[in-house]
């Protein structure tokens, strides 16, 4: 059973002892605090965020947030669950603002995805940790010619035509290969998250 | 134009019911568009797609949620982690005074260009962004975010209600949260009970309900979904919504401000109903209200200020547009003139009380500090809180089980690191992270006696579920008469796993109860995270207590954050009659999804 919470809560104890001492005011230990949620944070937020939003601006905004709020958190409740909601809104805030902006809409159409990311909005932060240990575990059995496309696209950000002109293909064939790569990538973490609820329900 | 590209073979398709052309072209338009490479006639011939088809908007962020997962896992790496933390480090006020000046600092210099390119530059050298793999037209996100920070500043301050506010302005007032009832927040948790509000900021109740309790005595009931703020001890203002307002003496002269008008009561229970089109409706149901109109300046204002800049008592020499007395009702506008027109008075509306429920448990604690033994719970039962030991609840006994066909990789049993005998009792004892888990279940809810014997020996054509036999027989109370806990982590449903509960034996006027949303769902505060526990797993189908009992099984200790979620069950749901007697209940997964019921305690509440 995949235990994708630990990150989360293996360090409740010192999580608790690092949030009370930065109420008494010795304010660098919040660095704690920030490392231990960069990672699930910034990475809900790439999920969860429609094109257009400055993913790591928000996750900061978070975090302030949750500093300067610090004394509204009830010390032994779920602090991942309150920061979490204070992100929740942060995102709803700035998707809201951006959305009023007149060509937003034209230039990245997050109106094609708002209703579904929506949906997903409720979706524990958890599920995230759990999601992207999937799409890691089927990165890894992805083949090395496959995963170098992934390489290209996603760590070096090369253009698609430099894609096409490494890999001695059309700009075409690299477009479609891409699509393959997610669409495989995509099918496998579903297959791995269903396989994974059944065996906790 | 966007370009063509030529998605030809079948490798490519999606599992849809679509015809194959359409799916190729919404590959292609969807590829197009995840590399930046998509244009605006593109868009509109994406955006009517998407629009004509639902499922393929569901291929499309999960695509798309792939995409930006790729570019997560793509960039991370140790050092940029680190200096992510630090440039949040540096972000964070020195205290909240000064917190407070920085950001009224960043209002008032919005406009000058100085401030802006400061903003500009540290955005632009400073950060290591998740955006880059937005799309081929990153720039102009920065460029936007540039350009709009100062604003991002105060949108994101002024609805976060983070302390750009002074205390003076924003304080917490003496309103409290008195009850709640299945309530969900829009970005954040459900408050605990007695908690205080803070002033001036805005509630999203999606849905559920909430009490609140205002210091002079006044109590407003509001029904998700609603908008609310509290304006003062003796003001709420209401944008949408339904509100159930009772006054009692001395709370004389509490308001409720509506986007179109206020409501003052004059001793007396009222409800407000506004619409999303700030239509209001006001039933009177004991005493008197009355109602006055915003002058032209208010109604052009935005409705936060507009609420705000009406703090003040209504003075004396102001006179009302209308007075409502005992089962009377109007409708109100304001969109061009005041219009107030008679509406049906409907004294069903008005709600007195929150429904009856379990509002909260306390349970003992493990050497790591989470729950392990239930203490007691209490419960409002007709309207009245009563707290029940554990002692004093009616414990059940395990009497039938069968599961769904198939092997359940989870398991049957919840228990500790070593199984206890008979297993069925894991159910009976007071642990809340043992129990008997995933039984079987239907779609639809038992019409009849659930087959629990077959004297031809075809197990099939047992029923699937769960038989409990209470110690002593529960006498149908006022409200909840049996409360169940189960055990539930964050992948699972945050409102409980649905079920049905039916009598044993059916006969006139008795039925099934479906259950899905749970008294004390994942996101209560006071559900509690339970100690770690093991499950345990079995190689064959369990269709029997005696499978369950005697079934070889694997061992599988549990480290996920699991919480003990609880409801109670009225059994007049099921048909009883006030004061009968109940001695067993049978309990059926409702098979609404993948996940199961996980019952760890279930028990009959004494009358």
């Amino acid at each position: 059973m995949p235990d994708s919470t630990q990150n989360i809560n293996d360090s409740e104890i010192s999580l608790e002892d690092s949030l009370r001492r930065v109420l008494q005011g010795e304010n660098e230990v919040f660095e704690v605090v920030v490392r231990q949620f960069e990672r699930p944070l910034r990475g809900w937020l790439a999920v969860q965020s429609p094109p257009g939003i400055d993913v790591d601006e928000i996750a900061q905004q978070t975090f302030i947030a949750a500093y300067t709020r610090l004394e509204e958190y009830e010390s032994g409740t779920n602090f991942a669950a309150w920061m979490f909601t204070i992100a929740r809104y942060q995102l709803k805030t700035e998707t809201t603002r951006l959305r009023r902006i007149a060509d937003y809409h034209s230039r990245y159409a997050p109106d094609l995805l708002q209703k579904e990311l929506d949906r997903h909005a409720d979706e524990p932060p958890e599920m995230w940790l759990v999601r992207v240990e999937a799409l890691q575990t089927c990165l890894e059995s992805l083949g090395d010619s496959l995963r170098q496309y992934v390489n290209w696209r996603y760590r070096e950000e090369i253009p698609l035509e430099e894609m096409a002109q490494r890999s001695n293909r059309s700009v075409t064939a690299v477009k479609k290969q891409l699509w393959q790569i997610r669409q495989r990538l995509q099918q496998c973490v579903e297959k791995r998250i269903s396989k994974m609820q059944r065996t906790i329900s | 134009m966007c370009r063509k590209t030529n998605f030809e073979n079948a490798e490519n398709n999606l599992v849809t019911n679509l015809p194959p052309d359409l799916e190729k072209r919404f590959i292609e338009l969807w590829t197009d568009y995840l590399e930046g490479d998509l244009e605006d006639s593109g868009m509109d011939e994406l955006r009517k797609m998407l629009s004509a088809h639902e499922e393929l908007q569901k291929q499309a962020i999960d695509l798309f949620r792939t995409h930006r997962l790729l570019g997560f896992i793509a960039i991370e790496d140790p050092a940029g982690n680190n200096q992510f933390v630090q440039e949040t480090m540096a972000r964070l006020p020195e205290d909240s005074a000064s917190f407070t000046r920085g950001v009224l600092e960043k209002l008032d210099s919005r406009l000058p260009v100085s401030t802006r390119d400061v903003s500009q530059e540290s955005i632009q050298t400073q950060r290591r962004t998740l955006r880059k793999w937005v799309g081929e037209s990153g720039w102009i996100v920065a460029a936007l975010l540039i350009l709009t920070l100062p604003f991002i500043w105060y949108n994101a301050n002024q609805q976060e209600n983070l302390p750009v506010i002074s205390n003076s302005q924003m304080s917490e007032g003496d309103v409290r949260f008195k009850n709640i009832s299945q309530a969900q927040f829009f970005g954040e948790l459900s408050p605990r009970s007695e908690s205080l509000l803070t002033q001036k900021r805005e509630y999203v109740l999606l849905s559920g309900l909430v009490e609140l309790a205002f210091p002079k005595g006044a109590s407003a009931i509001i029904e998700g979904p609603a908008i609310f703020r509290v304006l003062s001890d003796e003001c709420l203002a209401l944008d949408v919504g339904q509100c159930s307002v009772h006054a009692p003496d001395g709370a004389e002269g509490f308001r409720i401000e509506t986007p179109v008008t206020r409501v003052v009561d004059r001793g007396t229970r009222f409800v407000v109903h506004v619409t999303e089109t700030s239509e209001t409706e006001v039933h009177v149901v004991e005493g008197t209200a009355d109602i006055y109109r915003y002058s032209d300046e208010q109604l052009q204002e935005p409705s936060t200020s507009k609420s705000e800049n009406l703090l003040t008592e209504v003075s004396d020499d102001e006179t009302f547009e209308l007075r409502l007395r005992d089962r009377e009702a109007y409708r109100l506008n304001d969109d061009t003139t005041f219009v107030a027109e008679p509406a049906t008075f409907n004294p069903l509306i008005y709600r007195s009380k929150l429904p009856d429920r379990v509002v909260s448990y306390s349970a003992t604690k493990s050497a790591d500090g989470k729950a392990e033994f239930l203490i007691d719970v209490t419960v409002q039962r007709g309207g009245k809180m009563l707290q029940y030991p554990v002692e004093k609840i009616i414990p059940v006994e395990v009497t039938y089980f069968k599961a769904a066909p198939g092997i359940d990789g989870n398991g049957h049993v919840a228990g500790g690191a070593t199984l206890s005998n008979p297993r069925i009792n894991l159910l009976s004892d007071r642990a809340l992270n043992t129990g008997i888990i995933n039984p079987g279940g239907s779609p639809t809810p038992l019409v009849s006696d659930p087959v629990l014997h077959n004297p031809e020996g075809d197990l099939q054509r047992l029923t699937p579920g769960l038989a409990l036999k209470f110690q002593t027989p529960v006498k149908n109370g006022p409200g909840p008469d049996i409360v169940l806990f189960e055990l539930q982590t964050f992948s699972n449903p945050p409102q409980g796993d649905g079920f049905h509960v039916s009598p044993l034996k059916f006969s006139p006027g008795r039925k099934s109860h479906t259950i899905r949303n749970y008294d004390l769902s994942i996101s209560s505060p006071e559900c509690l995270e339970l100690s770690p526990f093991h499950l345990y797993s079995f190689e064959k189908n369990i269709a029997s207590l005696n499978d369950l009992q005697i079934t070889e099984c694997a061992n599988k200790p549990i480290r996920l954050k699991f919480l003990a979620l609880a409801v109670g069950i009225d059994l007049s749901t099921l048909g009883y009659l006030p004061d009968e007697e109940v001695q067993e209940i049978f309990i059926q997964d409702a098979q609404d999804d993948l996940n199961i019921i996980d019952p760890v305690f279930v028990g009959g509440l004494p009358k």
